[in-house]
């Protein structure tokens, strides 16, 4: 009996893992009709991800954001919420971190300074979830349109910021003052210049310390409820209006975390456009991941190597651009989604 | 002739067979009934037969031919049609647009000739006496019963000769209900063959010709309709004799003799005047089953939410309500289940349970705070599920397994965790809503009992139902909503279902006296 | 014996001919997000390569960018892949090029649109506020009523710096005339927007403007749809625009990128190569103003006489364009 439950959340997992390689499957296919070996674009992502110290760890920098808004994009949905405001979100958080050379320019403390960076970070980012989810249980206002909006206006206040209130003077770039070096994270040395350094641990740590939160709360187990049967959870009272506000507010702050990986560990400011798409990718690493929040490791790890890989694809052949990296990341959402409908054919 | 014969028909899901080793045969030119308990398989068999599941083994012959179904389209082309018990029609199209779906009669260039549709739907309709017109209708604004007509039209525009009907009553009123069996008794007249899935052994013994019976996958026997009657057929459905009026012991209880009551409502009105709900004043004894009446749509559910809810009520209710003398006019569900409020709502999918979850997150649902499931402030799960196993064990709930998704169970499983849930918390008050609804005969009884045990035991039930039998059978009183009112109140030795049914209606309680 | 040493000195120049073969100038560039399609800057760049591979004979690849932290790991592996020459274009790369040149010293960069202040660096920088004076000194010109207008992509330092250079060319002309602005966005999309600019253009001519200088890479197409609809004029950037929509496009601000890149590689071969910044102005004819037989009716003897003088000025100092740049850093010192 036990066994029933293992066995489906263990074939959700494989079917997930066949769909991505289905998906892969078929973009290697694509590039042998261009006439590069398949063998060759795998080998190509393999060193790209894993090839050097260097490279190790810009594929894990890449991974890195992808983890949060993979969470971010996970929990609110949940309870029931389609969030597609992680960009937004990510934009608020890391331009709050940033912030905190403004606030507090003379902190001594290292662990203090990073201490503040990660709270701005996270309410900067927690707040703009906050809104859409506050806007969904009040007036009913879809989160879906919200927080599609919300990126926009993340958009213009953080470009507003950047160049009118934080602007650093001598720079031609649009972005902002160099954070005091207190503010800086270390990289790994083996890393040998990637800006990726312990981390990466407490990132993990994070997302083993939701997945545990997530269903041993009750407030993940309430959370569960209202995305299950929100009339039931009411009848019984829970109330969809808190949840909502807290998961969004929860999924904020954590797509908000972002910017403690770029801002603290990587440019030491805001940059208006750093985000490799990340609070959109999240939403590709939330659905390979089928919800299940131990699953987003894998899942980002995938993206990230992808995302790794789409310069490397463009430099080591002659036939292949970045855009096939895409092309695959499109196909194994596919192959994940189509999942689905091939298994469901079998029954 | 045999036009449908299963021999030796499996269907596996998993491990678990739905249908195993089934045969029997349908006669050509008959209504032929399908009977079992929920979950009995059924509608798997029917299912199978319209190609909609493939088979696991045996065969099927049709018109005494082997024939292996692929797909629904398939099963149509044989003559095989099937009326599912959610109907399968776009709601926004007209009823000529969902009828000719899939089969529309084309002219040049594939435009379709509605009118060509037309004529043909009202000459169906005509020699089958079935008095349909509406055809340009959106089928939204047809009623179910209409809306089921539709189907059959359906069935017949494709020429099948076998209809499937799964479970058509289920949906309908009493008129509705007459209305279908004469235009069903007119199409097997014209010599199409109807296999009527049910669970509702009155109506198969008045309308069929035959009748299989299935019980946990399995065919028990097949018998000719006269031949039978309800307690055998019921025997062979539950697999032992059952009775249909509660048997089970009446205790008398001291607080019946002197009453002090534990819950009072007071002038409770709903704020705005077109809504239910006008000026109930009632009380609620220990020991006592208060059973609710009325036809649907009275105040009833008004009612009951404001009891079980009343903070989501606030703003749109007044009145004053107690229980154990402290006012509980704003409270929320979890303060009255602190005060010893247990509730099993009304429609155990959409209120009560979490399809997708299994027994256990079920089973917290509501008392997901309750110390006995914390530990450290998280849930124990270990604590839900050994209490869990004891419900299983106790309520006999099948199957028996604590991580069975709450959606697979059938419907009288599902209501039994309700139950065991609402009981969990050893609540003096119990609010039911209609607990046996849709609920096959075997549950019944354990529901039953385990109301009255909950009665008997001193605690204050109150019984939210429409089915007056159930309400006669278990309550020591009753109180009839009409129109949002009090219409009537009768103490168990006034009830008659004569009279009670008359107020349901809006009529007085003493007129019955002096009739 | 002479016949002999003669062989020889031919066999051995040719030895050494070929070795010069193979150890050919391998360049490799890193293009913005864009790309090299995006009919403006980076595609200038990506022509200024490939007419080095052919006229030069060196070997090149080019690699798109795929986000805005790719750009290190992408000049780096170049670096690793050992190109004698790597070009970074636009000021994204500015941070990314100067790590990398401190991390590979005897590498060789060319950095196009900001200065790297490293050694191993060139660095290309363009006076646009000069060829933008002259563009509006034309738009000045060209508009009776003393009314254009200039639309900028992002609200950017750089953008501004055209946006400035451009009203003090109109202003030149016509001491009353009125220039009309707009930014079209915050995002990357602001870049390639042309509905949106389209729209903001045909508000710009409803109100009275009568060329409009667009610096907003895509999105200016938008702009010219805009100008033949109404019957006005739009000017072009970066690269020669004039043929979009010929008889609308009063002249292009040409940014010669791929010159730049262009005279960087041939430099190295003709082992000339400099460190340092670059500056391309009016002069070098680095920025000017576009003329080809698209706009050859547009832009009249007269226009052309006036605009020359203004060149000439500007070389000799008598004319000071204002530079947004340095306005920006005089804003810091106070």
């Amino acid at each position: 009996m036990k066994a029933i439950t293992m066995n489906a959340s263990m074939r959700a997992l494989v079917k997930s893992i066949l769909g991505a390689m289905l998906g892969l499957f078929l973009g290697l296919m694509i590039c042998w009709f261009t006439g590069e070996s398949p063998i060759k674009i795998l080998k190509i992502l393999f060193q790209s991800a894993f090839g050097s110290g260097y490279d190790f760890g810009m594929t894990l920098f890449y991974t890195a954001p992808l983890l949060l808004t993979g969470l971010a994009v996970a929990i609110p949905f949940k309870s029931g919420l389609f969030n597609i405001g992680a960009e937004g979100q990510l934009t608020m958080g890391a331009l709050a971190a940033s912030a905190v050379a403004v606030v507090a320019p003379n902190v001594q403390s290292p662990v203090l300074a990073i201490a503040l960076a990660v709270v701005f970070a996270f309410v900067g980012g927690g707040i703009w979830g906050a809104i859409p989810g506050f806007l969904k249980a009040k007036r009913g206002s879809h989160e879906v349109i919200t927080t599609i909006m919300l990126n926009f206006i993340a958009a213009g206040v953080s470009a507003y910021f950047t160049l009118y209130v934080l602007k650093d003077p001598n720079s031609a770039q649009a972005e902002t003052l160099l954070l005091p070096s207190v503010y800086h994270l270390k990289a790994f040395e083996c890393f040998n210049g990637a800006p990726m350094g312990p981390l990466i641990f407490w990132l993990l740590a994070l997302v083993v310390f939701l997945y545990f939160w997530m269903w041993h709360s009750v407030w993940g187990y309430e959370l569960k409820a209202v995305g299950e049967n929100e009339k039931a959870a009411g009848v019984y009272g829970i109330s969809k209006q808190k949840i909502w506000m807290s998961s969004m507010f929860l999924a904020g702050g954590v797509a908000g975390l972002v910017g403690i990986i770029e801002v603290l560990g990587n440019s030491h400011r805001f940059k208006i456009g750093f985000s490799a798409d990340y609070g959109f990718v999240g939403i590709a690493v939330a659905l390979v991941a089928r919800g299940n929040i131990l699953g987003i490791i894998p899942s980002a790890l995938l993206f990230g190597i992808l995302q790794k890989g789409a310069g490397s694809l463009d430099l080591e052949t002659d036939k292949v651009t970045r855009d096939l990296s895409y092309i695959i990341q499109g196909l194994i959402i596919l192959g994940v989604a189509a999942e689905g409908l091939w298994t469901r054919k079998r029954k | 002739m045999k036009i449908i014969e299963f021999k030796n028909v499996s269907k596996q899901f998993g491990t678990f067979f739905a249908n195993q080793d089934l045969s029997f045969s349908v006669e050509s030119g008959t209504i032929h009934g399908l009977i079992g308990e929920n979950g009995a398989g059924k509608s798997t068999a029917m299912k199978v037969l319209f190609g909609i599941y493939p088979l696991d083994g045996g065969e099927i012959l049709i018109s005494e031919k082997p024939s292996l179904i692929k797909n629904p389209i398939h099963a149509m082309s044989l003559g095989i049609g099937m009326v599912h018990q959610h109907f399968m029609l776009a709601e926004t199209e007209t009823v000529l647009d969902n009828i000719i779906l899939g089969h529309e009669p084309t002219s040049f260039f594939g435009i379709i000739n509605r009118e060509v549709a037309q004529k043909e739907l009202q000459k169906i309709s005509e020699s089958y006496g079935l008095h349909f017109s509406k055809w340009n209708e959106p089928v939204s604004r047809l009623s179910v019963g209409e809306q089921q007509r539709v189907e059959i039209i359906k069935l017949l525009y494709q020429k099948s000769e076998v209809l499937i009907l799964d479970e058509p009553t289920a949906v309908l009123i009493p008129q509705e209900v007459k209305e279908l069996f004469t235009n069903l008794r007119r199409l097997k007249d014209e010599g199409k063959t109807i296999i009527l899935i049910s669970h509702k052994l009155k109506e198969v013994l008045e309308y069929t010709d035959a009748v299989t019976v299935m019980r946990r996958g399995k065919v028990v026997g097949t018998k000719v309709t006269r031949d039978t009657n309800e307690d055998e057929l019921a025997e062979m459905m539950v697999g032992r004799k059952v009775s249909f009026t509660y048997q089970g012991e009446r205790k008398i209880l001291a607080s019946q003799v002197k009453p002090k009551s534990v819950l009072q409502v007071k002038n409770l009105s709903t704020v705005k005047t077109n809504e239910p709900l006008k000026d109930i004043s009632f009380e609620l004894n220990p020991g006592e089953i208060l059973g609710i009446a009325g036809v649907q749509g009275n105040g009833q559910s008004e009612l009951l939410r404001f009891l079980s809810h009343p903070s989501s009520m606030a703003s749109k209710a007044n009145g004053e309500y107690y229980i154990q003398g402290r006012s509980v006019s704003h409270a929320s569900p979890l303060e009255l289940r602190n005060k010893g409020v247990g509730l099993v709502p009304e429609d155990r999918i959409s209120e009560g349970l979490l399809l997708q979850q299994d027994m256990t997150e079920n089973f917290i649902l509501g008392q997901q705070e309750d110390p006995r499931y914390i530990s450290r402030g998280f849930i124990n799960r270990k604590a839900v599920t050994a209490q869990v196993q004891n419900k299983i064990k106790e309520f006999d709930i099948r199957p028996p397994y604590t991580t069975v998704w709450a959606g697979k169970m059938s419907g009288g499983n599902q209501q039994k965790l309700l139950m065991a849930r609402a009981l969990d918390p050893d609540p003096s008050i119990l609010f039911v809503a209609h607990p046996t609804r849709g609920v096959d005969v075997g549950a019944i009884e354990k529901i039953h009992d385990a109301i009255m045990q909950e009665r008997n035991k001193g605690k204050a039930v109150m019984l939210f139902s429409s089915e007056l039998d159930e309400l006669m059978d278990l309550s020591d009183r009753i109180l009839v909503f009409f129109d949002g009112k009090i219409q009537a109140e009768f103490s168990r030795r006034e009830f008659d279902s004569w009279d009670i049914g008359r107020t349901m209606g809006g009529g007085d309680k003493a007129a019955g006296g002096e009739q | 014996m002479q016949s002999i040493q003669k062989l020889a000195l031919v066999l051995g120049s040719l030895l050494v001919l070929s070795h010069s073969a193979m150890a050919e100038i391998k360049v490799g560039l890193v293009l913005e997000k864009s790309g090299k399609d995006d009919k403006s800057f980076n595609a200038s760049a990506y022509q200024g390569v490939k007419r080095a591979e052919k006229e030069l004979g060196v070997t090149t690849k080019t690699v798109e960018a795929p986000d805005n932290s790719a750009y290190e790991s992408l000049q780096r592996a170049f670096s690793e892949k050992k190109f004698d020459i790597i070009v970074a274009v636009g000021f994204h790369q500015l941070e990314s090029v100067r790590n990398n040149a401190a991390r590979f010293p005897n590498q060789k960069f060319v950095l196009v649109d900001e200065d790297a202040k490293m050694p191993n660096v060139r660095s290309v920088m363009f006076e646009e506020q000069e060829g933008s004076y002259l563009v509006g000194a034309l738009a000045a010109l060209h508009s009776k009523a003393g009314k254009v207008g200039f639309m900028g992509g992002m609200d950017v330092p750089l953008i501004r710096r055209f946006q400035l250079g451009y009203e003090a060319g109109v202003k030149k002309i016509n001491p009353k005339a009125e220039v009309l602005s707009n930014y079209l966005g915050v995002t990357g999309e602001a870049w390639n927007n042309p509905p949106k600019a389209k729209e903001l253009a045909f508000d710009q001519f409803n109100r009275g403007a009568e060329v409009i200088f667009v610096a907003a890479g895509n999105s200016g197409l938008g702009v010219f749809d805009a100008a033949q609809e109404k019957n006005k004029l739009a000017i072009g950037v970066d690269s020669n625009q004039n043929w979009v929509k010929p008889g609308y496009v009063l002249t292009s601000m040409l940014k010669h990128v791929d010159e730049a890149v262009f005279d960087s590689i041939k430099l190295y071969k003709e082992g000339k190569f400099t460190t340092g910044l670059i500056r391309y102005g009016v002069q070098s004819k680095g920025v000017d103003y576009a003329m080809d037989e698209n706009n050859a009716k547009l832009v009249t003897a007269n226009d052309r006489k006036k605009l020359e003088a203004l060149r000439a000025d500007i070389i000799t100092g008598k004319i000071k364009v204002p530079d947004y740049y340095l306005i920006q850093n005089g804003q810091k010192k106070k």
